[in-house]
């Protein structure tokens, strides 16, 4: 029953930061509406991939411009996720662990990486990719013209959150390194550059790019299987590795975060 | 003049200390680049010999390749967002005292960290333009070649401009580095960094003819490309000398009615 305890805490808590971030974007509103027009501008660049995909009529190994769209809107869907969720507290990492900030969320009853993970919740950069990203699947399932079956709609949900738990592995493993590294910015340009790359369906890269992708380092896997899974054309081995995949990311990062604390020699006086 | 020199000398030395992280940077544009090379394999998949928004298969290679690289050597490289660390802070102070110019500081600060960043893309559009020859049989006269380092570097200067026009803004924004971003990404677009502008279709590119930003990635590109006439370029060099005049003047109007409202607060 502890495990039950547990997770209802850890959910209050969550509560209690959600709220918080609100409060605290509802009284910054002006960096709020930046931080919308932001990621508008790099929404029209996303959506310009998409434009050329319908006007030059690209079609990768079946998959038409619409079908296209629907790869696109996931990704969208799930970088607003992941701005959200992710994002805000993953760049704050390094700097924690550097200035010793890192100290005051030890001190803490509960779990130091739930502290750095989910601390802040951002409103802004996630607001225009979470709708633009819902809109875009609507349209190309309207445009495909398939009506998903009860299955295929779970099947789809199911592979967006196991993407999102995915997500939270492969951005914050690397982030770990600070305990050991001082400079991690441009380790950090690069890291979002390789996710820019499920721009694009994961068929149009050659075998070696996609075999990269899905297993060594695996950022295909988180936007690339629902759609994948919505048009039946998820293999039965990708099905199966959509759900470890996550599972073991998550044992992986957990490891990592306790050899790091472990490391973790405070700083300053 | 001697005094910017030194200016000039000092930001080259400051980005000399920072090499490696600058090296690691330029990495970045590797991935957005593949990702359409990898686009145009498969919309040329069909036919190589086919013509995609009036552009040949070797000529949008080369457009993607060189629009990237293009777009690094000519970035402001954050030196807006400089200043307006300088301005909110009340760090204008320290200049006014001072028997230069502001504005001439910056540029010659950022001119002078530009240094290793142009020599290493020169040297990468030198590779691109090999390969070019090689691989793809498109056949670049030395004539062009001459004309696109020109207006490469006019490009630099206007893109600065621009930049300056836009930096004014810190005086009266409170979060003016969101305004730089979003106008960076947006002018990067509108240069034709990320798609060559064809993709906006005739009415579109009618309307990009009257801005600026055209002549900053879009055109210096297609005098390498082969894509306008021999004849055409003296005039693209030249409006890209009017925008530069246009861009300063507006840069340095917008600047005198900016100060005005500057308090020095902090500091």
């Amino acid at each position: 029953m502890k495990i039950l305890y547990d997770i209802k805490k850890y959910l209050r808590l969550y509560k209690a930061f959600v709220a918080n971030s609100l409060a605290a974007s509802l009284e910054y509103r002006a960096n709020f509406f930046m931080a919308v027009l932001t990621e508008c501008a790099y929404l029209f660049i996303k959506i310009l991939y998409v434009i050329v995909s319908y006007q030059t009529n690209l079609n990768i190994n079946g998959l038409t411009p619409d079908s296209i769209l629907l790869f696109v809107g996931t990704f969208v869907f799930i970088t607003g996720i992941m701005s959200m969720v992710y994002f805000p507290n993953f760049l704050r990492i390094p700097e924690y662990i550097h200035d010793g900030s890192l100290d005051l969320f030890m001190t803490k009853p509960v779990s130091s990486q739930f502290m750095v993970s989910f601390r802040y919740v951002d409103f802004g950069w996630a607001l225009p990719n979470i709708l633009g990203g819902i809109i875009m699947i609507v349209i190309a399932l309207f445009r495909l013209d398939i009506t998903p079956t009860w299955w295929q709609i779970a099947g789809f949900v199911f592979y967006n959150f196991t993407g999102i738990v995915l997500t939270y592995s492969l951005l914050l493993l690397p982030e770990i390194l600070a305990f050991w590294l001082v400079k991690l910015d441009w380790l950090q340009e690069v890291l979002y550059a390789i996710w820019d790359f499920n721009n694009m369906p994961m068929n149009i890269y050659g075998r070696t790019i996609r075999g990269i992708g899905t297993f060594a380092i695996p950022f295909f896997v988180i936007t690339n299987y629902p759609p994948l899974f919505l048009l039946n054309k998820l293999e039965v081995y990708e099905i199966i590795w959509g759900i470890i995949l996550p599972i073991l990311g998550l044992i992986i990062v957990r490891y990592a975060w306790k050899i790091g604390i472990a490391k973790y020699e405070s700083a300053s006086s | 003049m001697k005094k910017y020199y030194q200016i000039f000398l000092m930001g080259l030395n400051e980005a000399m200390q920072y090499r490696l992280n600058f090296v690691l940077r330029l990495i970045s544009i590797v991935f957005p680049v593949t990702i359409q090379i990898f686009i145009w394999n498969s919309v040329y998949s069909a036919d190589k010999g086919s013509v995609v928004y009036g552009f040949t298969y070797g000529q949008m290679i080369i457009y993607t390749l060189l629009s990237a690289v293009v777009s690094k050597f000519i970035s402001s490289q954050g030196i807006e967002q400089i200043i307006n660390y300088e301005i909110k802070n009340g760090q204008l102070n320290k200049y006014t005292v001072k028997p230069i110019s502001f504005l001439r500081y910056m540029f010659s600060v950022g001119l002078g960290k530009k240094i290793p960043l142009m020599i290493i893309t020169s040297l990468i559009m030198s590779i691109i333009l090999i390969f070019a020859q090689i691989k793809l049989g498109v056949s670049i006269s030395i004539l062009r070649i001459l004309f696109f380092v020109i207006s490469c570097n006019l490009a630099l200067l206007l893109n600065y401009f621009i930049m300056f026009c836009l930096v004014p803004f810190a005086f009266w924004i409170n979060d003016a580095n969101s305004l730089f971003i979003i106008m960076t990404l947006i002018i990067n677009v509108f240069s034709g960094g990320v798609f060559p502008l064809d993709i906006f279709g005739d009415v579109g590119n009618r309307v990009f003819d009257f801005l600026p930003f055209k002549y900053c990635i879009y055109y210096p590109v297609s005098i390498i490309n082969n894509r306008i006439e021999l004849s055409y370029i003296p005039q693209i060099l030249l409006l890209q000398i009017v925008w530069i005049m246009i861009s300063y003047f507006v840069a340095k109007g917008m600047w005198k009615a900016g100060i005005k409202t500057y308090s020095a607060f902090g500091g």
